[in-house]
């Protein structure tokens, strides 16, 4: 099958969007400026009120403290072209002068004895440094600078740096603030050595921001970025209950799971596979454990979690939706500290804390018991022969990182990062013993040492290195430079002996090796423009193997031996401007270039960011180009193998990658001291997708079409996709309460032109409403909450119409459901309440919560899929089928 | 007035998405031209909404205002003898590799249909083969958990639903001719074994393989004959029983594409419908060869 989608038609796009980002940048860039005429006749005039009114009348930013001119008198008289001039004639005789900080903004400086009036002989300096926890010395990535007086600030990079440069010396009143963190207002002064700043946890009690944080002080330009409360989201009910990073992330407006109780996510309307998922820079393959119920994400593993959505800034790429950038903890430095926890399902912990002055480590791990409360093997026998049952069900995460901070400008991190999942069901079965020929009966009475087998054998595991060398080679430059390897391998056999004479065997192995070097350059260069650039290279192999066998009867059989085998290299290279020419405003410009070596041709993919700062608004506008090269399929008639795990295939010379086009605009409006409401409305375009051709097609079958790359894309064609929507959200915090809604209604629509779909048609994920709520009391003991979810049935495809045709080799007519338009119906919508309490007391220093939660609270039998039976010459029934009753749920964690 | 703002806003938030839709009539045609026996009788019907019954009566017949039947060249006419169903004036035989094509009006549409008809096929010889003695074999239906004992959280919460049998398995080879009168790549074939046991037996598949379809090209060769070989299971209730008498059909069929993709969806009628051939219908139109032949198996 061919695949390939109209290179034109993408290229075309490209340089149209290019070209409209020209157009833009023109007319946000007035290249050309005129001279402006000053005049400035003062006698004998309050300094202030003149400065004051100079200011007013030539549309200027004039920033100076009130002791500095105070009781001063000036006599001036000017007339040219030069503002500065006018300036220094405003100030002479007072030891005063304004620097330029960016255009249409200045600052007034006092001129020491020794030094020159000439403002261009004035010393600048670079504000900058790092920012830390307070108590475990952890940097923090995402934290903000800000100089309320000039309203100037900064961002730390992933290595907690921040610089804000060319700033003349002196010292300025900061106020530096980070999601979790009590803000601290301090006074920064420029130096060369770098200055560090701590924070403070936010208590719980205290806490600042339930679900997002977006206030006026964030001087973040990247658009759709939001910092994942981690601590704060796992307070919200939800199934199974106990804290887990991409479980909790679903309770943000732009992220919903890809069914009810099935793992994945998708953010605004996209593909489970749009999201990049990485872990301290290397991707992670496969996010889910067994079950879907929990991610490989243990929380509190991750001290920086941030989500870009829809257009990402230039240094991440390779997915089309969204990006989820966590960062491992790097180990206190302070002292040992830990945390034990026990959910429903699992127990796991962390351990954190220095080797030496400089080096730090931390170790978290997960594990679930319930294949130690049930046991994974048990001897069946029944006096004559002996056999063995299995049930192995489990699931582990461990995660370690050790940080040696060489200086004060150097450090180098080691982080590994594992997860496995083991699913092992043996059940050798002898029913002659027992007296019915049919029958429901505990598994003790039938499990015997029999011939008769029925065995399921699967793992999966993901498996991660990352190592990371940051220098801040000088004031203004910071070298990052990552290596990475993660590999996934998952394995899945099955052997089903259901009568003597017939069986079905087939094993199934799986890999992905993904190893990559990327270096990154932040260079402030100045007040207005800070650049990041970067290189990357990623090789990527991918293979699978199938070797399955179905005996028929002891004479008829069939098998099948497959092998696939894919490599790629992909190099990238990106560079991004964040430009403020004036204090209100931010644009972050930037251009990622990329190619799949050998296989597509080089991608383009602009992106552009603005961020404009009203009294009480903030308002944001993004627009780019992401392309993804790598499609996740899956073999859609086999039940032997991608039972577990989807394929990944790489965009070749068939088969194009994927593209989309996003754009996106927000407000954010603070309403006094606690009431805070966002705004937004996206629109994405998606080229190059790959939609199943049959959507109705059920896995059933026994061997299938073989794993063969060309195989698996037969069942596939290539489509379009595009999504929009608006979402709403309402925050309020004040101390101890917290209230959060949101509301989001969309779009997600999908067209396969080659299977003749004229329109587009409702996408698998398509929810036209989501409504969510939660409203939580946090006092000093006792957490207490009620949240709430109303939203749209997902998409399904329902019959419109019934009929019957008859077969020569049938006797009699069958009946047959009309089904026209896939995913014209939708289940009944979804709602669930639940209510969630937490006691938090003290035994000598460990701190003990013990929660506990119920969901489903009002008994609701929401409906997750649905059945219809078209037999004739009755009425077509339809059946349903339910997802979980009421369930409570309790987690118990302490903390040392 | 505050309850029907309330109202109002719930409504605006939650849309009105949940709608049953509902298609317009559409016929549907039931055809098979089988190679060297007589054109057939065409059956016509018209979709309904899926909360009526589905009589095959007036109820659901189509009768079309016109309704052509072409081979080659030929007209071949066609009357409407009962509500639905359209029987040749005049034996006409389907000629091997003749197009046929279909062309009838109903209110004011045009429904079209085009096929080939294959190179007729006859079952030359089979071979049967059945187990000395039956075979312990097993269906599980389900697993679950007791809530009863879901509270010892251990093994004995843990319940099936599963059904022994004791089965007889009939293998049956299959033979036919290959006389190079037909592109083996292009043709498919229908294989079928169909046991009557009557209405009480229920049938295990076993993965048995009673009924397969296969590019002709890809099915063995032995001589100048091609092969297939199936099997399907027989319950009995003792391991003493002897195989229950009962009659076996054993039916090949040539056919091209569409029958196979009609046939292959046709066995998952909850959730899928079988694509069709027929421009502006559904159903299907096929020209095909086939061979048929019932025998009764004794101990």
């Amino acid at each position: 099958m061919h695949v390939a989608m109209p290179t034109s038609l993408i290229r075309t796009r490209h340089f149209s969007i290019c070209m409209a980002f020209v157009a833009m940048m023109a007319f946000l860039c007035p290249c050309v400026l005129k001279a402006q005429q000053v005049s400035v006749d003062f006698v004998s005039a309050p300094l202030d009120q003149a400065l004051q009114s100079f200011a007013l009348s030539n549309r200027i930013d004039l920033v100076f403290a009130e002791r500095q001119v105070q009781g001063r008198l000036t006599t001036c008289n000017y007339d040219g072209e030069s503002l500065q001039n006018a300036l220094r004639c405003i100030l002479s005789d007072h030891h005063l002068q304004a620097i330029q900080l960016r255009r249409r903004q200045y600052v007034l400086v006092a001129i020491k004895r020794d030094q020159s009036s000439d403002p261009t002989e004035i010393t600048r300096g670079t504000l900058h440094g790092f920012i830390s926890d307070a108590v475990s010395k952890e940097v923090l990535p995402g934290a903000h600078v800000y100089l309320p007086q000039l309203s100037i600030g900064a961002v730390t990079n992933d290595a907690g740096y921040y610089a804000i440069p060319s700033m003349p010396t002196g010292q300025y009143r900061a106020r530096i603030s980070f999601i979790g963190y009590s803000a601290l207002d301090t006074l920064l002064e420029i130096s060369e050595q770098p200055v560090n700043i701590i924070l403070d946890q936010a208590t719980l009690e205290t806490s600042t921001a339930f679900v997002t944080s977006d206030r006026k002080e964030d001087y973040s330009v990247e658009p759709g970025v939001q910092q994942i409360p981690v601590e704060r989201l796992s307070n919200l009910p939800g199934f199974p209950g106990e804290a887990d990073l991409l479980q909790s992330m679903s309770w943000l407006p732009s992220i919903q799971r890809v069914r009810t109780n099935q793992g994945g996510l998708v953010v605004r309307g996209g593909e489970p596979d749009q999201i990049q998922y990485l872990i301290d820079g290397a991707p992670v393959y496969h996010m889910w454990h067994v079950g879907g119920l929990l991610s490989i994400y243990q929380p509190e593993a991750f001290k920086d979690v941030r989500l870009y959505r829809g257009s990402f800034p230039a240094e991440h790429g390779g997915r089309l939706s969204a990006v989820l950038d966590a960062e491992l903890k790097d180990g206190s430095l302070d002292k040992i500290t830990g945390m034990v926890g026990m959910g429903l399902l699992s127990a796991r912990g962390i351990l954190e804390g220095p080797l030496t002055e400089d080096i730090s480590f931390m170790l978290s791990g997960r594990r679930s018991y319930i294949d130690w409360i049930i046991g994974r093997r048990h001897f069946v026998d029944n006096g004559v022969n002996q056999d063995t049952m299995r049930t192995g069900v489990s699931l582990h995460d461990i995660g370690t990182k050790l940080t040696w901070r060489i200086s004060n400008r150097q450090r180098v991190s080691l982080g590994v990062y594992s997860s496995s999942d083991i699913l092992d069901i043996r059940l050798p079965v002898n029913l002659s013993l027992i007296n019915a020929s049919s029958s429901i009966l505990p598994i003790r009475n039938w499990l015997q040492p029999s011939e008769l087998i029925f065995e399921f054998d699967t793992k999966w595991r993901n498996l991660l290195i990352s190592g990371r060398y940051q220098n801040l080679i000088s004031d203004q430059v910071f070298m990052t430079i990552t290596g990475y390897g993660t590999s996934y391998e998952a394995s899945e056999r099955i052997f089903l002996r259901p009568s003597l004479t017939s069986s079905v065997s087939s094993i199934y192995d799986l890999a992905i090796l993904d190893v990559g070097l990327k270096l990154d350059f932040d260079y402030y260069y100045s007040l207005t423009h800070h650049f990041r650039a970067g290189i990357a290279v990623i090789q990527r192999n991918f293979s699978s193997a199938l070797d399955a066998m179905v005996l028929r009867t002891e004479l008829i059989s069939e098998s099948s031996n497959d092998e696939s085998e894919l490599d790629n290299t992909e190099l990238v290279v990106y560079a991004q401007d964040t430009w403020k020419p004036i204090p209100e405003l931010q644009i972050q410009l930037g251009v990622r270039i990329s190619e799949l070596r050998g296989s597509t041709g080089v991608r383009i993919s602009p992106r552009l960011g603005v961020r404009y700062e009203m009294n009480q608004m903030i308002l944001r506008m993004a627009a780019g180009i992401n392309v993804q090269y790598l499609h996740q399929v899956r073999d859609r008639y086999s039940v032997l193998y991608d039972l577990i795990s989807y394929r990944w295939v790489p965009a070749s010379r068939s088969v194009d990658p994927s593209a989309s086009y996003h754009a996106s605009a927000g407000a954010n409006v603070f309403l006094g001291n606690y009431f805070s409401a966002g705004l937004d409305v996206y629109f994405h375009s998606t080229f190059g997708l790959l939609l199943p051709r049959n959507e109705e097609q059920t896995k059933d079958g026994l061997l299938g079409p073989g794993i063969g790359v060309a195989s698996i894309l037969g069942q596939y064609t290539r489509g379009r996709a595009r999504s929009y929507g608006v979402e709403f959200n309402l925050q309020y915090d004040r101390g101890q309460t917290n209230f959060w809604m949101s509301y989001a209604t969309g779009i997600s629509q999908n067209r396969a032109p080659e299977l003749g779909e004229k329109e587009f048609r409702p996408g698998r994920f398509d929810l036209p409403f989501r409504l969510q709520m939660a409203l939580q009391r946090t006092t000093e003991r006792w957490i207490y909450g009620v949240s709430g979810q109303w939203r749209s049935g997902y998409p399904i495809t329902v019959p419109e119409a019934r009929y019957a045709v008859g077969d020569p080799l049938s006797d009699d007519a069958q009946g047959y459901f009309h089904f026209p338009n896939i995913n014209n119906g939708r289940l009944p919508s979804f709602l669930n309440f639940g209510i969630l309490g937490a006691y938090r007391f003290q035994v000598q220093n460990v701190k003990i919560q013990v929660k506990i939660e119920v969901s489903n609270l009002h008994f609701r039998r929401n409906v997750i899929a649905r059945e219809f039976d078209p037999t004739i010459p009755q009425r077509a029934s339809s059946s349903s089928i339910y997802g979980f009753p009421p369930y409570p749920l309790f987690e118990i964690t302490s903390r040392f | 007035m505050h309850w029907r703002l309330i109202l109002l806003v719930l409504i605006g938030l939650a849309g009105c998405d949940v709608v049953q839709p509902e298609s317009e009539v559409l016929p549907v045609v039931e055809a098979f031209v089988v190679s060297g026996q007589s054109m057939p009788d065409i059956i016509l019907r018209k979709t309904a909404p899926i909360r009526d019954r589905y009589e095959l009566d007036e109820s659901t017949a189509l009768n079309a205002t016109q309704l052509n039947l072409r081979m080659q060249d030929m007209m071949i006419p066609y009357s409407l003898t009962s509500p639905g169903r359209y029987v040749p004036d005049e034996s006409v035989i389907a000629i091997p590799g003749a197009e046929i094509d279909l062309e009838l009006f109903w209110e004011d549409q045009i429904i079209t249909a085009q096929q080939i008809i294959p190179p007729p096929i006859a079952l030359d010889s089979f071979a049967i083969s059945i187990s000395d003695q039956p075979v312990q074999s097993l269906v599980l239906e389900s697993v679950f958990i007791d809530p009863s004992l879901v509270d010892s959280l251990g093994l004995e919460a843990l319940g099936a639903g599963a059904r022994e049998e004791l089965v007889y398995i009939v293998e049956a080879t299959l033979y036919w001719t290959v006389d190079g009168s037909g592109d083996p790549n292009i043709w498919w074939m229908r294989t079928q074994l169909r046991p009557n046991l009557g209405q009480d037996r229920r049938l295990g598949n076993y993965f048995l393989s009673p009924e397969v379809m296969q590019l002709e090209a890809d099915l063995p060769t032995a001589g100048n004959h091609r092969f297939w070989s199936g099997a399907y299971a027989v319950p009995v209730d003792l391991v003493d029983d002897p195989v229950p008498v009962h009659r076996l059909r054993m039916s090949i069929v040539r056919c091209s594409q569409p029958y196979v993709d009609f046939v292959s969806a046709s066995s998952y009628p909850l959730e899928r419908e079988p694509p069709s051939n027929i421009a502006g219908a559904r159903g299907i139109f096929a020209g095909l060869a086939m061979d048929t032949l019932t025998i009764t198996l004794a101990p």
